[in-house]
């Protein structure tokens, strides 16, 4: 289990979450419900 | 299993019996003297059996079978009790499993369904108090083949119980503990059972408590109906937990009638869990086996719901009963009827006709990486190490992920080709682009999705330009990155929600397609936000509406400007250019190899 960094394209709201290698995990954003859910596996810079 | 539609091979393990099937005349002395006794999984543990035993009365062929994993024969403490009283010399220790090879040209999958296990939902105390059971555990106490040859007794004393409750949707319905469909057959099962108590003993007082009553099916209102007229109560309701009598074990239900708003107080003396039914087990790797997909609830994915009811993604592959979805004897019937209908079809016809639509490769391209071989979901591209990939068409479902995988133009499909697609997003970009939201939508959802919208006659912007793909993987990195440097200002990829992929698991390739292509725009200093991807099923008439209201004011965000900037920063680097950098690199790397020798000789 690694901690991923998670931000939702449509209204920017970011999150980290525990993931599982090789899981298959259908992510939404729980502000929007958009699946445009970018992954990153370090902390993102800040959002300007 | 190997092979594709027409043309599969399959191996079968035949389990060995340790009893000789030809030999055995079903005497039943062994299981006489057989010293060893093991809860009977028939009778769902309320009786026992011997380790050598028939399974189930009825059983076909009728001949005993040794469960060899309870014997003693072949532990150190040899026993071989069995082996000495039957006449017919039946009993073989040394039985081992067989592998059957076999050819065959369609399959049909009926892995039947697993029963929802209570005890994770501890407030119907199901492990805790002995009265309480479940709807399987009834079954076999009111079947005159049970263990206690159909009188209906209750576990904690052996006496007839007076008063039964039913509680209805016990592992079904229930999101909480991640089972939200309704398991289909229970509210008719508990009206049966009603029936059956009222039938055989009509002193006995049923209570069902139920959220919805679902009796939908032919003559199933008439059986509701008479259950209630033979005296069942029923209240609608879900008690929230059982307390039990330690002295009499009686069970006490205090559960809200949300019909009357009152609060009730029901003394029971036997509660009956009416429990939903999940997929089984080995669906997990029967859908590795068959290259399968699974719906969100966990059960095999058909072609299409409508269309195709009975077959599988996967060509020559249909289904028959629970493994597809929930349904009750009739429909399974059915089911299974069609499955063998198709499949008489298929093999009558002599050749199996495949969609036009299927990827090929260009040998002159293909660069033997074996990327598009690792992808296809349904294993249609042959490839090795050293040769070049190769389409096997009959197991080809036209996906194209292949094809928007290959990084050198070595698969194109048939139809929906490269060219195709490439002059759609030009001639739709070719006039104002600024002002559209530029849609790659999947045939099958997110397309469909955008028809439901507009029968369902909702309103959203107008500015969308929609382009159909098989699927969402089908696009590829540069569709996306020329729909930009066509003036694109959003781009929006959409496609199935992750259990629904018509193409087993497709879509996913479509994520990690966008992520990549994100971390690109980021490099190339275009905001990555406008390009989304949205999951939209083919009933999500709203959500697409919602979607495209939300492109749209993205779109009203992104300047000319901005535009303008996108189209030079995601420019192709002209070939030429490309070649001068690869010369000028080999020029370093041997200006390097000449500078490495001088250092060398020099401190040589």
């Amino acid at each position: 289990m690694a901690v991923n960094y998670f931000r939702c394209m449509m209204c920017g709201y970011e999150w980290e979450e525990e993931v599982e290698k090789g899981e298959d995990v259908e992510r939404s954003c729980s502000q929007c419900r958009s699946s445009s859910i970018r992954q990153f596996k370090r902390k993102p810079e800040p959002k300007e | 299993m190997t092979g594709y539609v027409g043309n599969f091979q399959v191996s079968i393990r035949k389990k060995a019996r340790y009893v000789d099937l030809e030999a055995c005349n079903a005497c039943g002395e062994c299981a006489k003297v057989c010293p060893q006794v093991v809860p009977d999984e028939y009778q769902m543990g309320l009786s026992a059996r011997k380790a050598i035993y028939i399974p189930f009365p009825q059983a076909v062929p009728c001949v005993y079978v040794l469960d060899m994993e309870n014997c003693l024969g072949n532990n150190p403490i040899a026993c071989g009790k069995c082996a000495d009283v039957c006449e017919q010399n039946a009993i073989n220790y040394d039985d081992a499993d067989e592998i059957i090879t076999r050819d065959v040209g369609a399959v049909i999958v009926a892995i039947g369904l697993d029963v929802y296990d209570p005890t994770e939902m501890d407030e119907y105390g199901y492990t805790r108090f002995e009265n309480v059971i479940t709807s399987m555990e009834f079954e076999r106490l009111i079947c005159a083949g049970g263990p206690t040859d159909g009188h209906f007794v209750r576990p904690s004393d052996m006496e007839r119980p007076l008063r039964i409750g039913f509680i209805q949707c016990v592992g079904s319905r229930n999101p909480a503990i991640g089972r939200p469909y309704c398991s289909n057959i229970c509210c008719m099962n508990t009206i049966k059972d009603t029936l059956l108590l009222a039938d055989h003993y009509p002193d006995v007082q049923n209570v069902v408590f139920y959220q919805d009553i679902r009796a939908f099916g032919k003559s199933f209102e008439d059986m509701f109906q008479r259950s209630k007229e033979a005296g069942t109560r029923y209240v609608r309701g879900l008690p929230g937990d059982i307390e039990e009598d330690p002295e009499t074990k009686n069970l006490v239900i205090t559960v809200e009638n949300t019909t009357s708003g009152k609060l009730e107080r029901h003394e029971l003396d036997m509660v009956v869990l009416s429990v939903g039914v999940i997929p089984p087990a080995d669906l997990e790797k029967i859908s590795g086996l068959f290259t399968l997909s699974k719906t969100s609830d966990g059960f095999f994915m058909e072609s299409h719901p409508k269309l195709k009811p009975v077959d599988a993604p996967t060509k020559g592959i249909y289904f028959a009963g629970f493994c597809e979805s929930p349904k009750d004897i009739k429909d399974s019937v059915c089911q299974a009827g069609a499955a063998a209908s198709k499949v008489g079809a298929l093999l009558n016809a002599g050749e199996v006709h495949v969609e036009a639509i299927t990827s090929h490769v260009i040998e002159e391209l293909c660069t033997e990486c074996g990327v598009c071989a690792s992808i296809c979901p349904f294993s249609a591209i042959r490839w090795e190490k050293g040769q070049k990939a190769h389409v096997i068409e009959a197991m080809c479902a036209g996906c194209g992920s292949c094809g928007a995988a290959c990084a050198f133009g070595a698969i194109e499909m048939k139809h929906f080709t490269d060219d195709q697609l490439m002059a759609q997003i030009r001639a739709i970009l070719s006039d104002k682009p600024e002002e559209k939201v530029f849609v790659f939508a999947c045939n099958w959802c997110s397309y469909a999705g955008g028809d439901m919208a507009g029968i369902s006659r909702l309103v959203y912007p107008t500015s969308n330009r929609v382009i159909r793909t098989m699927c969402s993987a089908r696009v590829s990195e540069e569709m996306v990155l020329e729909a930009f440097r066509n003036g694109a200002a959003v781009v929006l990829v959409s496609g199935c929600h992750y259990a629904d992929c018509h193409y087993i698991n497709a879509n996913r390739q479509t994520v990690k397609r966008v992520q990549k292509l994100w971390n690109k725009l980021d490099k190339a200093g275009v905001r990555p936000e406008r390009l989304q991807l949205e999951w939209i099923s083919a009933a999500e008439g709203q959500k697409f509406a919602k979607v495209m209201k939300q492109m749209e004011e993205l779109r009203a965000t992104v300047t000319l400007e901005e535009i303008e900037h996108t189209r030079e920063a995601l420019k192709p680097k002209p070939k030429k250019e490309k070649k001068a950098r690869a010369e000028k690199a080999d020029a370093g790397a041997g200006e390097a190899e000449a500078e490495a020798a001088e250092t060398e000789a020099v401190s040589g």
